[in-house]
């Protein structure tokens, strides 16, 4: 399949076809994104993948589904996948505001009936007061969030709903007809006087393998909480390294192997 | 640095946490665009996830300093499905997904 075409901007409902790689999808979408390119900056109708394993127009989906995409992830500047989702109608984070500690529920539902997914793997943690996964918002590249018993899609669980996490692709840094490419951050925040800083690097350098690499690190004291006249300090002293090594290789036409590895320690 | 509780805001006693998890997954697709029959995907994904806790102040109800509580969780999962897609008419498009996860 052809990556150049997915190449233009931020789009990432778009890119999010690749991972499906749809040959249905693809054709539609391969027309657009040229338009895009003669255009500028276009917006694009949010894709859908996880809500009926195909790709689909997020709107058209008869059911309930929300997409937030990379420069959504961004915009709001996250410092953990809570920050992320607060403003999706249906989900919310409890056990805050340690990061360490937020469950998600989807329509009241937690724990096993709300399926986690980090790149299609489940994340079947779940104990006591611990959060259920743990991976940096500065990895990812799309959250989706399908409201709703998916139960037959997804196995066990899910009678709530499905939050699915993806990590950001080669082809979300660089730019149209680039080889390498790398994108940074850094970051304060008062709240628990935490820094952060982190780099990704891409690089495709033939035209079938992609590869991608990125490490964060967040240090952070204990949060503040409470006004000007109860203020208090919650003791979250954080220390979190999180590193994303991806690989994918079309071997033949229309065969593509990916790999992922993340590993996150706090 | 936090309680045992991670989501209490009250408790005072202090342990230090490691929380680990680490991912790693293989997939591969297969989708020739001549065959609108064949979409397939088989993932097969490896997961660790542990928190494991010292306490480092007597304070806890259950635990003295210096106790630890490790909670692992291992995953292995496998997934294989596939996508065929049929146009019984031009303007009906009929798409079956199918597959099994372990």
């Amino acid at each position: 399949m052809s990556f150049s075409s997915h190449l233009v901007g931020w789009k990432a409902g778009v890119a999010a076809i690749l991972l499906a790689s749809t040959a249905f999808a693809q054709n539609t979408d391969t027309a657009t994104s040229e338009n895009s390119a003669n255009t500028g900056n276009t917006i694009l109708p949010s894709i859908s993948v996880t809500a009926t394993r195909n790709a689909i127009d997020a709107f058209e989906f008869p059911g309930m589904v929300s997409v937030i995409g990379r420069r959504g992830v961004q915009d709001i500047q996250s410092a953990s996948p809570d920050d992320i989702l607060r403003y999706t109608p249906g989900i919310d984070f409890n056990g805050g505001p340690r990061r360490t500690g937020e469950v998600p529920s989807i329509r009241g539902f937690s724990n096993d009936d709300v399926i986690i997914l980090l790149d299609g793997a489940r994340q079947n943690y779940i104990s006591g007061h611990d959060g259920r996964f743990f991976v940096d918002p500065f990895f990812l590249r799309q959250i989706e969030v399908v409201k709703g018993s998916s139960s037959a899609l997804y196995g066990s669980g899910g009678t709530g709903g499905v939050i699915e996490l993806r990590t950001v692709e080669a082809s979300d840094v660089l730019a149209k007809g680039k080889k390498y490419g790398f994108q940074s951050i850094g970051g304060y925040q008062a709240v628990n006087r935490e820094w952060n800083t982190g780099v990704l690097g891409v690089a495709k350098p033939y035209g079938n393998l992609e590869l991608l690499g990125g490490v964060v690190y967040r240090n952070s004291e204990d949060l503040s909480i409470g006004d000007d006249a109860t203020r208090s300090t919650l003791s979250s002293q954080d220390r979190i390294t999180s590193g994303l090594f991806k690989g994918k290789t079309t071997l033949a036409e229309n065969h593509v192997l990916d790999f992922r590895g993340s590993v996150s320690q706090i | 640095m936090e309680p045992n509780n991670g989501q209490s805001g009250t408790a005072s006693d202090l342990t230090n946490k490691d929380a680990n998890s680490d991912n790693f997954r293989v997939a591969y697709n297969y989708a020739p665009p001549s065959n609108p029959w064949v979409d397939l995907t088989v993932l097969t994904n490896y997961t660790n996830t542990e928190v494991k806790e010292t306490a480092v102040n007597s304070l806890s109800t259950t635990s003295t300093l210096g106790d630890e509580d490790d909670r692992i969780l291992k995953s292995l999962g496998f997934r294989a499905d596939n996508r065929s897609r049929i146009n019984f008419r031009d303007d009906i498009l009929g798409i079956f997904t199918y597959g099994l996860e372990t």
